[in-house]
């Protein structure tokens, strides 16, 4: 299964990319949303995993862009951000039904095995 | 009890409490980064994913280190009674220590940091301490900045040294792709919004503790540019006491 | 080939063929515009940053027989950054975007390119708070539309006065007095009438107890 990590941190990235690769996905890691929709160009991914707070857009705007292709529409995203989730189920719902949004998991408390996890349950195999 | 007198005391908080809490809150979330670098790094050596990279956290708890230090630095400062006592400070063998103190950060974040000092020119009044204090802060937030670009030359910081209408300027630059009313929106926003700055993906505190710390020498950080790059500086006054020697 | 210029705000982006993209935009003298461009999905495309969301543009275009043109370059006039940096602001901004979106029939007025202006200027300004930005919005869509509610007179024609309690009538889009439990009055009518005078909402921030009066008055229009 291959991933798109969006990390704008060029030291955590590795590291995550570390632990994603020894459960055997392999890993694209890009830091802006604008090299996201590169990447994805490159070699369409499976999950995106993705930091809300990067330079110069936000998640949200990358999740409009990204979703407005149709070969991506159905592609799970997985929230890891320094911010924690919205309170407001509302947003939630809509971070769900519009953008695609499998799960948001704040990163200070969330493990490289806990996100691993979540990938896993998923059930994608390819 | 407590909870009568709590809303009274709340009412009563001035528009400097305010300011200061939010910049706690900025640093707060600021340190979330390097302490969640050193967590996962932990848990990859535990798990024999990685080798333990004790560089690597020594560099990051460093850098945490030096943002709450400075930070307390600019609360003291800013808080005290006294007059701040200045001082001739040398900007070149300030901004040479501060790159030294830095070249570990910029290496570990893969960011090519530089020197430059454009003329001579004499001491400034500053506090040492503070001045320090205020560009490592500064060079902390630009190094994570750059280390998020996707080009060489963008993976640059400079810390610069020069002079203008008003005194030396000593400050640093990168790719910060910043106007000077982005700047005055980010000092209002600050703790007040995760992202102040657009053009940085993290809280920015180092910037506002090194706006503290300006403040508490009767100086203010301003968008400056050199060459291609955006930055931020600080002018302070020259000495006059040592051009009389 | 011709080639026009004008000032253009992205309502949407979708796919077509395998490097380019339609483009949706509202403009002042153009009306609703939907431009080919080509080859957009490359990194290195010079067109990427002049068709950001949240963003203003310079617009130069190719119109085409159809009703399809082709986007020559874009320059970006102004760009809304701090919608960008919070995630609700972000959403509303796209649901505004949506219902502008929904609203327009091809040719819409200049006035439609104006207010979905000023809707970002709105939401670009921290101090002002999202449901006021909403209730704004939904309101001068309406008088757009054409669909104003009636502020001078009640259901009979008599005009509305200070001392009266009023409920609202939906269908009529008009007030119904209702002097024992009406649950408006004079301050909610001027507060409405200042909305729907097009005042900004940086603007109506300054009303005195604007989050009551916004409170009570949401459920008419949203």
């Amino acid at each position: 299964m291959h991933i798109l990590l969006i990390e704008p941190d060029a030291v955590a990235a590795p590291l995550y990319a570390a632990g994603l690769q020894a459960a055997h996905y392999t890993v694209a890691t890009v830091a802006s949303a604008q090299s996201a929709i590169g990447a994805a160009d490159q070699q369409a991914p499976d999950v995106v995993i993705m930091e809300m707070q990067l330079g110069a857009h936000n998640g949200i705007a990358f999740l409009q862009e990204f979703r407005s292709y149709a070969e991506w529409q159905k592609v799970p995203v997985i929230i890891h951000s320094f911010q924690k989730p919205p309170a407001d189920t509302q947003v939630l719902d809509v971070l769900q039904r519009e953008y695609g949004m499998h799960a948001w998991l704040y990163k200070p408390q969330t493990s490289i095995a806990a996100l691993v996890s979540v990938v896993h349950r998923l059930g994608i195999t390819v | 009890m407590v909870v009568y007198y709590l809303p009274m005391m709340r009412a009563q908080s001035t528009g400097t409490d305010i300011a200061q809490e939010r910049l706690l809150v900025s640093v707060a979330e600021q340190l979330k980064v390097p302490l969640t670098q050193i967590a996962r790094r932990a848990e990859l050596a535990e798990s024999g994913v990685l080798p333990v990279d004790s560089r690597a956290v020594r560099t990051e708890a460093t850098a945490a280190l030096a943002l709450v230090d400075s930070y307390l630095l600019g609360l003291e400062l800013l808080t005290s009674q006294e007059s701040l006592e200045l001082e001739p400070v040398s900007v070149s063998s300030l901004l040479t220590d501060v790159a030294h103190q830095l070249q570990p950060y910029a290496k570990h974040y893969n960011v090519a940091l530089e020197m430059t000092l454009a003329g001579k020119y004499g001491p400034v009044m500053a506090h040492r301490a503070a001045l320090k204090s205020a560009l490592l802060s500064l060079g902390h937030t630009l190094i994570v900045a750059g280390g998020a670009k996707e080009t060489p030359q963008d993976r640059r910081v400079i810390l610069a040294g020069h002079k203008n209408a008003q005194g030396i300027a000593a400050g640093l630059y990168g790719s910060l792709d910043v106007e000077p009313a982005d700047l005055r929106v980010a000092l209002s926003l600050q703790g007040a919004a995760r992202q102040p700055l657009a053009s940085l993906h993290d809280s920015g505190a180092g910037i506002f503790v090194a706006d503290a710390l300006a403040q508490a020498m009767e100086s203010r950080l301003r968008i400056g540019r050199h060459n291609r790059y955006a930055g931020l500086a600080m002018t302070l006054r020259p000495s006059q006491q040592l051009q009389f020697i | 080939m011709k080639q026009l210029v004008t000032t253009g705000i992205i309502l949407g982006r979708t796919d077509y063929g395998e490097a380019d993209r339609i483009l949706t935009l509202i403009t002042p003298d153009q009306g609703k515009l939907r431009l080919l461009a080509r080859g957009v999905r490359r990194i290195k495309s010079k067109l990427a940053g002049g068709i950001e969301l949240f963003s203003v543009s310079t617009i130069t275009f190719a119109p085409g027989r159809g009703e399809l043109g082709t986007l020559v370059s874009t320059r970006l006039v102004q760009h809304y950054e701090q919608i960008a940096k919070d995630l609700q602001r972000t959403m509303t901004g796209y649901d505004l975007i949506k219902l502008l979106n929904k609203s327009t029939e091809d040719q819409p007025d200049p006035e439609y390119f104006a207010l979905l202006k000023d809707a970002f200027e709105a939401l670009n300004d921290a101090q002002i708070p999202l449901p006021l930005i909403k209730f704004w919005f939904g309101v001068q869509l309406l008088k757009l539309d054409g669909h104003a509610p009636n502020l001078q007179t009640d259901e009979q024609g008599k005009k509305l006065v200070p001392d009266q309690l009023y409920d609202f009538d939906m269908d009529r889009m008009t007030f119904v007095a209702n002097p024992l439990s009406g649950r408006f009055n004079a301050n909610h009518i001027k507060f409405l009438r200042l909305v729907l005078a097009g005042n900004s909402p940086k603007v109506l921030t300054q009303v005195q107890g604007m989050g009551q009066l916004l409170h009570d008055c949401q459920p008419l229009f949203i």
